[in-house]
């Protein structure tokens, strides 16, 4: 709780001054390659895991990644890779 | 570059299953132990592909995933070792085959020349040759500095050499000297007709012309004068003061040469069937016939 706050905190004022938000506040960067390759770093952990789809900790928020043959490509303590046919992400 | 990296560090696959998989992918990241190609088999069941020497770990955290794991399979270098491990000749072959390489790479086996414009490559690297360089040396015990003063003494036309040795290829790079210029000589001297002619042109750079356009010579006859008088010029002719110049300039004439050539009294010609035949003395113009020995030329020559 008192996580969620301080990044809340840090992540407002980061905007109007420009300043990374993702390196001032700890907020995920996600990046979609096309429709084949999804990247997140700053990730808390998958949530749930299926074929169709996954659900990713992002800390404050948690991402679905919706589509077909989803697969984990790769994955570490910050940074994962989810590869397959995406159809399309919500942030939750 | 990642694929290569994981292939010489081995990599293992395996099997997971139990019913939160998700556990053990967070478990495994917390943990630092990098997963990669998940595939899902069934529900709750995965393959998964970590560094070889994680196996160890990856059994302990499945275990606190409460999943369970079987290896399914190993990839990479280290795998193909011990696979080939009893092969022992093919180590021994390997291990020479690198000795060879690291033994012989020191040897040169190319020789380039650069920088060399009128000095052939080819003079330059017998040069090198007898100086004890060249194909086949000992790379690492060339002394550059030694060689190339050596070649410099040897070679007056180079003013720089020097040697890069990379592996098996030298690359001498040299830098030609100038040239050293002729000396003017700049003693006085006479302008002289080199064969008898008739002057046709004069262009008279230094010295005093004495003879004119038209005028008939003689060899070795004085055609510009390199001693100057001055005159007093008050007309009387009196000369106050000599100078000595070396006469230069160009002097076209006329003059005349001999050429001689052989001609045949009756030149031969061929007919059918490889035979040949004489046939009678050459005519000359269609109106006659002219037998030549001896041929007269005019020529205009340029004494200098």
């Amino acid at each position: 709780m008192g996580e969620r706050h301080w990044g809340d905190f840090l992540e407002r004022p980061a905007e109007p001054f420009d300043l990374p938000a993702d390196v001032v506040a700890g907020a995920p960067r996600m990046e979609l390659v096309g429709s084949r390759e999804f990247w997140m770093e700053g990730h808390r952990g998958i949530l749930s895991y299926g074929e169709e789809e996954i659900h990713i900790s992002g800390g404050r928020l948690v991402v679905c990644v919706r589509g077909n043959g989803l697969e984990l490509r790769s994955m570490n303590a910050n940074t994962l890779c989810i590869s397959g046919d995406i159809s399309g992400l919500t942030l939750e | 570059m990642r694929r290569a990296i994981n292939w010489l560090r081995g990599t293992v696959t395996l099997e997971v299953w139990g019913p939160f998989l998700e556990r053990f992918f967070n478990i495994c990241a917390a943990a630092g132990l990098g997963l990669w190609d998940v595939e899902t088999q069934e529900e709750h069941r995965a393959r998964v592909t970590l560094a070889l020497w994680e196996i160890g770990r990856a059994r302990t955290l499945a275990e606190k995933a409460g999943c369970e794991v079987e290896e399914a399979g190993r990839g990479g270098l280290p795998a193909l070792v011990m696979r080939y491990r009893k092969r022992y000749g093919m180590g021994v072959g390997l291990i020479a085959l690198a000795l060879l390489f690291a033994v012989f790479s020191q040897f040169i086996l190319v020789v380039e020349v650069e920088g060399n414009e009128n000095v052939s490559a080819s003079e330059i690297l017998a040069a090198l040759q007898s100086e004890g360089f060249g194909v086949g040396s000992y790379g690492p015990g060339v002394d550059v500095r030694e060689l190339s003063n050596r070649m410099l003494m040897e070679m007056e036309e180079l003013s720089f050499l020097t040697v890069n040795i990379s592996g098996i290829r030298a690359t001498v790079i040299v830098r030609e000297a100038d040239p050293v210029p002729e000396v003017a000589d700049d003693r006085a001297a006479d302008l002289a007709a080199a064969r008898d002619g008739v002057i046709v042109r004069l262009d008279v750079t230094a010295g005093r012309t004495v003879v004119e356009e038209g005028q008939a010579v003689l060899a070795g006859e004085v055609l510009v004068s390199g001693l100057l008088t001055h005159e007093t010029g008050d007309g009387s002719g009196t000369i106050w003061a000599t100078q000595q110049v070396r006469a230069a300039g160009e002097v076209w004439a006329l003059t005349r040469r001999s050429l001689s050539a052989a001609t045949p009294w009756k030149p031969w010609s061929r007919t059918g069937a490889g035979r040949s035949q004489r046939d009678g003395p050459w005519k000359f113009w269609g109106t006659g016939s002219i037998f030549m020995e001896t041929v007269a030329i005019w020529t205009g020559d340029v004494i200098k």
